[in-house]
């Protein structure tokens, strides 16, 4: 008797690039646990007004001063503010901005550097000019200048943090489209008839996002940072926001009997900006493992 | 060589001429009035006027631009607002604080990263190379005012070992500097490491141990100083980043110079000395960049020929 032919199985369905990238990412532990982390700091700043435990900005004088306990976990202030509930108040400010001003860079950043790197010439020679020379100004004294001149306000911080990281956006971003547009599918576009903006906006910008979305995670993590730094040196947010940096600014006179007002609001910028740039990294891992060593 | 030097420092002439006028622009638009400030809000509206006319600020200001960039240009930034001085001489008494701050941190950030970089490429991804990464993360993720203010904290306020006060004292320059190299140390130390991670895999360095040398003369006289090129690129980026990490770190420790200039400069809206404080910090970092430049032609033999074959 004849044994049955051996049927063969269906292959299985190959993964989506998608898929592909979510495994690799979530392979990486240390990607994983940037990503846990900034869960639960977004969870803190979205809940922030049900789970703290009491209001940010009321003043309790008998409680002032007092050392974190099971009462109050980071203690209070000069007024007796509850740190905890400022803290996790500050988490929704400072995500916020974080996010906005990223958002603003990235913007910019993509549409600067796409229409520099693309249309080239006299544009590309305009652009890279003025972005040589605010490239030439620290990143932070440039923000610190436009943040002075708009005068200290949160939305202002939001717009001074956002245009100080342009430049650099920019030029990474006409890196990535000068390599984009030399590809086949680009001349097969333009064969095909498409005008130069379908070009860019339809072939070379899908072909970018990846290496945009990195920086751009990365970005949010030196928004954070930058931006406490303008509250932390009054050009800002004003009191009685509790925004980190200003709050961490406003502990530092009474560092030596209240250590717990400025060192609170310190560590959640840096576990913040850590998580941002662990997440940041495990994005760049997943989306381009070959870059990886 | 000096040719290319001349030719190198040239080009940062327009480069600096265009952070001036930047500079320039975005601070004239700033909303308040300085001569309100400097009265200190008790001048009646013709002492004002007055005020505004001694600093020249009730002209146009295409001509304001055009007046102060000539004077400039003849090697005179102008006169302090608030401490009513010229303010080269405000610039030259600031600015030996801040490049004693800002070259002693970048030789911690250079010592430690390297060796810290070089450690983790030997073997990578061992317990030392994890190490580095969570110091170098730290070092790019703590506040450099929060890590200022917990340094007080500890060594000055509770140990006592380290003085809080301002002072020339090698001991007094020991938290600023640390506080201010730490963030660069994060950064060259993870260059440092991926760039040895892949000199070592070349063949000239397999020839080298091929030929029997022992490991540490392979990695300190063959691969290391051939992986320090993107190291050195990456340090005169870090040197403009240190002069501005010194506005906060001078900030938090008190210490006058050219970072707390700019920041009290833009407290009272006094636009000469910060334009001057602005465009000196610039010009640092366009230098240290134009350095750069200059030191790949001596650590790459081949970039040196280049040069010299262009004349």
């Amino acid at each position: 008797m004849l044994a049955a032919p051996a049927v063969a199985r269906p292959a299985a369905r190959p993964s989506s690039r998608a898929a592909e990238i979510a495994r690799r990412f979530r392979r990486n532990r240390k990607a994983a646990f940037g990503a846990s982390l900034l869960a639960v700091l977004a969870a803190a700043a979205c809940l922030a007004p049900l789970v703290s435990p009491y209001p940010p900005m009321r003043p309790s004088p008998e409680d002032v001063f007092a050392p974190p306990s099971a009462g109050h976990w980071m203690g209070t202030d000069e007024i007796g503010r509850d740190v905890f509930s400022r803290v996790l108040a500050g988490a929704r400010i400072s995500l916020s901005v974080g996010l906005a001003a990223s958002a603003l860079t990235l913007v910019a950043g993509v549409v600067f550097g796409l229409l520099s790197g693309y249309r080239g010439g006299w544009v590309d020679a305009l652009i890279m000019r003025g972005v040589d020379v605010m490239l030439a100004v620290p990143t932070l004294l440039f923000a610190l200048a436009i943040a002075a001149a708009l005068g200290s306000a949160l939305s202002n911080v939001v717009l001074a943090v956002g245009v100080a990281g342009v430049p650099r956006f920019t030029r990474f971003i006409r890196g990535c489209v000068l390599s984009a547009r030399e590809n086949v599918y680009v001349d097969a576009a333009r064969a095909a008839g498409c005008s130069q903006a379908r070009v860019a906006v339809r072939h070379i910008l899908p072909n970018i996002y990846g290496p945009a979305l990195i920086l751009g995670t990365l970005n949010v993590g030196v928004s954070i940072l930058t931006a406490a730094t303008l509250s932390f040196l009054g050009m800002g947010a004003q009191p009685p926001t509790p925004e980190w940096g200003l709050i961490l600014a406003q502990g530092r006179d009474n560092l030596q009997n209240a250590w717990w007002i400025s060192t609170f609001p310190g560590l959640a910028i840096a576990l913040t900006v850590l998580a941002v740039n662990l997440f940041g990294d495990g994005l760049h891992d997943a989306l381009d493992p070959r870059l990886r060593l | 060589m000096l040719r290319f030097l001349g030719r190198r420092v040239l080009a940062t002439v327009p480069a600096l001429l265009g952070v001036y006028t930047l500079v320039f622009f975005v601070l004239h638009v700033l909303p308040s009035d300085p001569a309100l400030l400097i009265s200190e809000g008790s001048a009646s509206e013709s002492q004002l006027e007055s005020l505004r006319h001694e600093y020249g600020l009730d002209r146009p200001l295409w001509r304001q631009y055009a007046d102060e960039l000539g004077a400039l240009l003849r090697g005179r930034l102008g006169r302090s607002i608030r401490y009513g001085e010229p303010v080269s001489r405000l610039i030259r008494s600031f600015l030996p604080a801040t490049l004693e701050l800002a070259l002693v941190g970048l030789g911690i950030a250079v010592v430690l990263g390297i060796a810290l970089g070089t450690l983790a490429a030997l073997r990578p991804h061992g317990w030392i190379d994890n190490l580095s990464t969570i110091a170098a993360l730290s070092g790019v993720s703590i506040p450099s005012f929060w890590l200022g203010l917990m340094l007080i904290f500890v060594f000055s306020l509770s140990l006592g070992w380290l003085p809080v006060t301002t002072g020339t004292s090698w001991q007094q320059l020991i938290m600023p500097a640390v506080t201010l190299g730490l963030y660069s140390t994060g950064v060259i130390s993870r260059l440092a490491r991926s760039s040895l991670v892949q000199t070592l895999q070349l063949e000239y360095v397999v020839t080298a141990r091929a030929k029997g040398l022992p490991p540490h003369a392979v990695v300190l006289r063959h691969a290391l100083r051939n992986s320090l090129i993107p190291v050195v690129t990456i340090i005169g980026v870090e040197l403009g980043n240190l002069l501005s990490g010194t506005v906060v770190v001078e900030t938090v420790f008190a210490r006058p110079g050219l970072g707390r200039l700019i920041v009290d400069s833009i407290t009272y809206r006094d636009y000469p000395a910060l334009q001057a404080a602005l465009l000196v910090a610039a010009c640092g970092y366009v230098l240290a960049n134009a350095l750069v430049d200059v030191s790949y032609c001596y650590l790459d033999p081949r970039i040196r020929d280049a040069q010299a074959s262009y004349g």
